[in-house]
């Protein structure tokens, strides 16, 4: 049996981050300092091109990239595996993350050096299961529903804070490409269930440990 | 004899999406806002040495329908989200659901392309998605309906926002404005001041144009 999508979904979300690392991978809930959730999905840009006959050819353009944006009220920057809801300032500033306290972001540049950015994985999900505690889990509940987002090669771009409401607000957009290098994965997707139990759960997403694999 | 067009087009109207020789599906009860941006006539005019002007036409431009959509999820057949119709590639039937995730390496990945039709009336024998397209077994009488449609539609934007505590997805469909052969408009209005009697054309998208 099936269960019921609500009329929409609303409220709440669960917002799972995952760090890309070879070895492994350092996952976050980030829900509770989320308070928006802003999903751009690549775009399929085309326009007509006007030939003599009067008529109109369809030219596409490449799948353009993608961003999400989340609006986040961080309190510290600590950013261990399992350290969930503090913020993002060592994810974006990248290098070594400091774990011993006090905390300070990477200061330290290495001249003519390419230095490559995070790479992250987001995953949103709406689900009426309360056993559900994190996006990237599969749902496990007959009859619950689920809706689930997930983007993962993303980057953070921009990672700006606000002190202008009393409060310290920080936007932060993860900016993704819509396909991974070789042309073969999308590097985004969707997926949902009308009853995340046994066959039909939406599975787990595995580590983060291959920055383009789905598996 | 006629019915009496209202003294506007108010609060509801029928949304139909038809992937291109597919099935006919009815949006209106996850769809709270429709723009239909239909292609500009462009043109300037060229001020000439005698002090007057010459006008240039420019060829008109694409066109753009926006809808403000309340998705749930990701069945094609349940009207309830534009998921896998944006996403394109291999739809998925089975649960639980995904957008297609593998391409072909250096395949032309040709867009799906749409017909969107949105509709105004008060005759409530109207109500599939068949009928939005084929009105001609509507049996009201004296009813009255405005109806616009674009074919040849690729939804080329499709952003969610889960910002004012609803999950919100804007989605674009863009259209050219005519045929590649330049003897077909993609796009038109219709209406009709008795639909039982003289009802509406039957719209078709079975084929490109």
């Amino acid at each position: 049996m099936a269960g019921t999508f609500p009329q929409a979904w609303e409220e709440v979300a669960l917002v799972t981050i995952s760090q890309f690392a070879s070895g492994g991978d350092l996952t976050m809930q980030a829900a509770a300092m989320t308070e928006t959730i802003d999903i751009g999905e690549p775009d399929y840009p085309g326009e007509s091109v006007n030939n003599l006959a009067g008529g109109r050819i369809w030219k596409q353009s490449p799948q353009e990239d993608g961003e999400i944006t989340l609006e986040i009220y961080p309190t510290n920057a600590s950013s261990g595996d399992g350290e969930n809801n503090l913020g993002l300032f060592q994810q974006f500033v990248g290098g070594t993350q400091d774990t011993t306290e006090p905390i300070a972001s990477f200061t330290t540049g290495y001249p003519g050096v390419q230095v490559s950015r995070n790479r992250f994985r987001v995953a949103i999900m709406w689900t009426d299961d309360a056993a559900q505690t994190s996006a990237e889990a599969a749902t496990t509940t007959a009859d619950a529903v689920a809706l689930r987002f997930v983007a993962m090669g993303c980057r953070i771009t921009s990672h700006k804070s606000a002190f202008t409401d009393g409060i310290l607000k920080t936007t932060v957009t993860f900016k993704f490409p819509a396909m991974n290098k070789a042309g073969a994965v999308k590097m985004s997707k969707w997926e949902s269930t009308n009853d995340g139990d046994g066959a039909q759960a939406i599975p787990a997403l595995p580590d983060y440990d291959d920055d383009d694999s789905w598996s | 004899m006629a019915g009496t067009y209202p003294e506007a087009w108010e609060e509801v109207a029928l949304v139909a999406i038809t992937k291109l020789a597919g099935t006919a599906y009815l949006f209106g009860a996850i769809t709270e806002t429709v723009d239909i941006g239909e292609p500009d006539y462009p043109g300037e005019s060229i001020p000439n040495l005698a002090g007057g002007r010459i006008w240039k036409q420019s060829p008109q431009e694409d066109g753009e329908i926006t809808l403000e959509i309340y998705p749930l999820h990701l069945d094609t057949t349940a009207s309830v989200g534009l998921f896998q119709e944006f996403n394109g590639g291999t739809w998925d039937t089975s649960v639980p659901m995904a957008t297609d995730t593998s391409w072909g390496v250096g395949i032309e990945r040709t867009r799906d392309r749409f017909m969107v039709v949105v509709m105004w009336t008060d005759d409530d024998t109207i109500n599939t998605a068949a009928e939005v397209l084929d009105p001609t077994a509507a049996t009201g009488t004296n009813k009255v309906a405005l109806r616009f449609y674009a074919k040849e539609c690729r939804i080329t934007s499709h952003k969610s926002a889960f910002t004012d505590g609803i999950l919100k997805t804007t989605v674009t469909f863009k259209f050219p404005a005519m045929n590649s052969a330049g003897d077909t408009k993609t796009h038109g209005w219709e209406s009709a001041n008795d639909v039982g009697t003289t009802p509406l054309s039957a719209l078709t998208y079975s084929a490109a144009l």
